[in-house]
């Protein structure tokens, strides 16, 4: 661990894009959907594949684990390289590929100088279609996974984790370990991972932006010519339900013996189709959004100094929305901190917000949206992010005046849809 | 999260050795002292503003550490013109991303803001630099914010512990002796005329390097800096003068067994040259060693205790060649379950002596610095990442024109030099090895 202490707590990432590019929607003669943002300034080509409905979610009980296993596997040899030709060959062009994994999908990030694209998106094609699944790889994810499992038991973040899905999710696949148990990933095999890629890994479920230095014409006809061999069909195993957040409040304790307590507290959320969705991320803003300032971070660092930071977030999913914060506090001062956290929380709905407030958090958020634009890596994912929202191409031009539109009156409607503290769901780890 | 990716840009240096990579570099010199330096980039109209001093958590007074860090929660608490809270208050407000860190040699403020904006920057930043306005309950609460902090950081966690521990057995008598954040014992009695005096003492425009990236020059920039810093007095800083290492003559174990580790680990700290301190020569090569040997899935260790041993799921490899006094080489390893630390330190020793005997891979060394080099265009998108990536390079006492010569000076390190390196470095008698236990079950 370094030794450099981040003062203010991280700023929540908001999905700050905003560029001077124009987002083109190419469908190609191979039948695949590209949108592209031509920025020829560096010659850097980022390309963001996603696959929806292709998450740890969609892992069958007795094979929790097999989503992550494959992520990783993926990297560990294809095509005609084994894993270590294949991170070889990578290095030596200096080509990035990352795979991640959440509840819901699946996503490949790649990076590639202009010059080295055509190895860049061969290798990328052979990661998503042709992963060999070499005996002694599999092994070696397995034997890294069951330590990360066993190096979890004791972490009381993970544990707040687990927590948090078991009261929020219960019997829903969003509670499901996506790392698998010790059991589950001595049983996945190889047929299960190839399985996996066949039903997973489609044309249907995918969804690609690309940014950077390249033409539409050479983007269509690299890409066809490389995901030509991608399964047409997506087969998932079982469709993923639909679940709301649990109405009522509970509070769940997880001993864990250590000087300060771990508060994670949620109430119901909006999915982004929500008409809602935009006035309630600026509610967000305004109570716990960004690091200091917010109403929370005030009453609980600023005025009592209970915490070291207090940070809350919108958390839409594919099958399931919440609002969701967190914070730590010494054990003996977390039941007057939940009480400070309940009566800020009521104060807001009754109260509402401030002209100042309000317009402040405006000029926040769309002010620092353009700041996100200085990388490719985040102007992908968040072309990807409206994809798999269907947020339409547009919606990098409309975000800002969706934002300057909210009114106070749309603040206090979202705040008494969402935010009731007696119905709070609350995980503590610690021993307070 | 943000601190761990300026890490890694950090690590990832660019190394440019084609003209059309190179870096824009503009600077000069306030009269007051205080170095500018500008770095161009036109792609978005937005301006990274970081200022950097150098004062950091080794400078902290004798039994008061944690005071250079306690400083910086404070500079956000009130100056001259501006009330606490109006700094978080106006750059929110403005759109702008924030944060500061103190580390052991430095301490850093940032702001990433839309460039017409840049004027309220300045002049929020000048002013904190004027002095300080925190009042006595302020800084009481922001005690108990640091402590909290401490709390969540490093008493929640084993690891953090540890890694507390092996600095302190590492360096006896240098001040990276004391963690940053500072021994709790020492936070509780800090107070804020600590404050008021370290500020007094250190924070002064001839202290300081401003470096200013994004969407402007330094034409623009100049009768800003002159305008809101130009008027701030020059002020003579005490000469740095940290207690040095007596020689490194005996190895260290330290052990840390803690109910809440269910997997152990193994890390091993070497004290190491820098840019600075010791032979400097050997420094570039050692960041190009720590690359072969633990930078991703093709590094030697990786390679011999991963895939080959299958002993350890991880190793990773670090070296921070920047620190003003002597560096730190570490490996830490997470062994596969039922691997026994003593078995992965006897593996790794082996594979360190095999190395040794051997030297680098002609064909390893050409990857690795292909690598490095291809890291550089990706290291320039972000306007914080250079700004980062420039302002530990010039706080360890290199020119602002070695950014764009790094790539030179990576691609020249040798086999036989960083065989030297390696042998220099990687002595047992200049290491702590520090493992990370589970408690026994009874």
């Amino acid at each position: 661990m370094k030794q450099f202490f981040l003062c203010l707590l991280v700023m929540i990432c908001l999905p700050c894009v905003a560029f001077a590019g124009k987002v083109q929607e190419i469908k190609t003669p191979g039948g695949l959907t590209i949108w592209l943002m031509e920025e020829h300034a560096l010659p850097i080509i980022t390309t963001q594949v996603s696959f929806t409905g292709s998450g740890t979610a969609y892992d069958p009980r007795e094979k929790d684990g097999r989503t992550n296993m494959v992520a990783a596997l993926l990297l560990e040899g294809a095509g005609a390289r084994d894993a270590k030709t294949f991170n070889e060959a990578l290095e030596e062009e200096a080509i990035r590929l990352n795979v991640g994994v959440d509840e819901d999908l699946v996503q490949a990030m790649l990076q590639t100088i202009t010059t080295h694209k055509e190895q860049a998106f061969s290798m990328l094609a052979d990661a998503l279609i042709r992963p060999r699944f070499d005996a002694d790889a599999v092994i070696r994810v397995r034997a890294k996974m069951q330590a990360l499992l066993v190096e979890q038991r004791e972490s009381p973040s993970y544990k707040l984790m687990r927590g948090w899905q078991e009261a929020v999710y219960g019997n829903h696949p969003y509670a499901r370990v996506g790392l698998g148990t010790e059991q589950s990933l001595n049983a996945l095999s190889e047929k299960d991972f190839r399985d996996y890629v066949k039903r997973y890994l489609t044309k249907e479920n995918m969804i690609i932006s690309v940014v950077g230095d390249i033409s539409p014409a050479e983007i269509t006809a690299l890409l066809d010519k490389q995901f030509a061999g991608l399964p047409a069909r997506y087969a998932p195993d079982s469709e993923v339900p639909d679940i709301a957040f649990p109405a009522q409040a509970s509070e769940a304790v997880i001993v864990h013996e250590m000087p300060q307590s771990i508060v994670n507290f949620g109430l119901p959320g909006l999915k982004r189709s929500d008409p809602d969705y935009i006035p309630a991320f600026v509610m967000n803003q305004i109570l716990g959004g960004s690091g200091l300032g917010s109403r929370l971070a005030d009453a609980i660092r600023v005025k009592r100094a209970l915490t070291y930071g207090i940070h809350t977030q919108m958390e839409p999913k594919a099958h399931s929305a919440a609002w969701r914060g967190v914070f730590s506090t010494r054990n003996g001062e977390v039941k007057n901190a939940v009480e400070l956290l309940k009566s800020t929380l009521a104060t807001f709905v009754s109260k509402g917000v401030t002209k100042e407030e309000l317009a402040d958090a405006k000029s926040y958020l769309t002010g620092s949206f353009i700041l996100g634009l200085s990388s490719n890596e985040d102007v992908a994912s968040f072309l990807n992010m409206m994809q798999v929202h269907k947020l339409g191409s547009d919606y990098l031009e409309k975000r800002n005046s969706l934002i300057e539109q909210v009114s106070a009156a749309d603040i206090k409607r979202v705040s008494e849809r969402l935010i009731d503290p007696a119905r709070l769901r609350m995980v503590i780890v610690g021993k307070p | 999260m943000r601190l761990r990716a300026l890490l890694l840009a950090l690590a990832m240096l660019p190394a440019s050795a084609h003209a059309e990579g190179r870096q824009p570099i503009e600077t000069f010199t306030l009269k007051n002292g205080m170095q500018v330096i500008v770095l161009p980039n036109h792609r978005v109209p937005a301006v990274n503003h970081m200022i950097w001093y150098r004062v950091g958590a080794a400078d902290d007074v004798q039994g008061k550490s944690g005071l250079a860090h306690y400083h910086e929660h404070l500079m956000f608490k009130g100056s001259p013109a501006f009330a606490a809270g109006d700094y978080v208050k106006l750059l929110n407000k403005n759109g702008g991303e924030h944060n500061a860190f103190t580390g052991a040699d430095t301490t850093s403020y940032y702001v990433t803001i839309a460039k017409d904006r840049l004027p309220l920057v300045i002049q929020l930043e000048a002013d904190r630099m004027r002095g300080l306005t925190v009042t006595e309950e302020e800084s009481q609460k922001e005690k108990q914010v640091i402590i909290e902090e401490r709390r969540q950081r490093i008493e929640n966690s084993p690891a953090a512990l540890l890694n507390e521990q092996i600095n302190a057995a590492l360096f006896r008598n240098h001040p990276y002796h004391n963690p940053t954040i500072g021994w709790m014992h020492e936070m509780e009695g800090l107070t804020r005329k600590d404050v008021l005096a370290f500020h007094e003492t250190y924070y002064h425009p001839n202290n300081a390097v401003l470096i200013v990236s994004g969407d402007i020059t330094a034409a623009e920039l100049k009768p800003l800096a002159e305008k809101y810093y130009g008027p701030l007095l020059k002020k003579g800083v005490p000469a740095r003068r940290w207690l040095s290492e007596p020689p490194q003559l005996a190895p260290r174990t330290v052990t840390l067994t803690h109910r809440h580790v269910s997997q152990p680990s193994l890390t091993r700290v070497y004290a190491a040259p820098s840019m600075n301190e010791g032979d400097k020569t050997l420094a570039v090569p050692l960041v190009v060693l720590s690359h072969l040997l633990g930078g991703g899935k093709t590094s030697a260790l990786y390679k011999s205790l991963v895939v080959e041993k299958k002993l350890a799921s991880e190793v990773d490899v670090s070296y921070d060649f920047y620190a003003r006094g002597p560096a730190k080489f570490s490996i830490d390893i997470v062994p596969e379950n039922k691997v026994t630390l003593d078995v992965i330190e006897k593996a790794l020793d082996e594979a360190l002596t095999q190395f040794m005997k051997q030297g680098a891979d002609e064909a390893a060394l050409a990857r690795t610095k292909r690598l490095m080099e291809g890291e550089e265009i990706y290291a320039r998108e972000g306007l914080t990442s250079t700004s980062n990536i420039m302002g530990w390079m010039v706080m360890a006492g290199m020119q602002p024109e070695d950014f764009n010569r790094w790539a030179d000076m990576v691609n020249a390190v040798t086999a036989p030099q960083l065989l030297k390196a390696a042998q220099t470095v990687l002595v047992k008698e200049a290491s702590v090895t520090g493992y990370l236990l589970p408690q026994e079950k009874p």
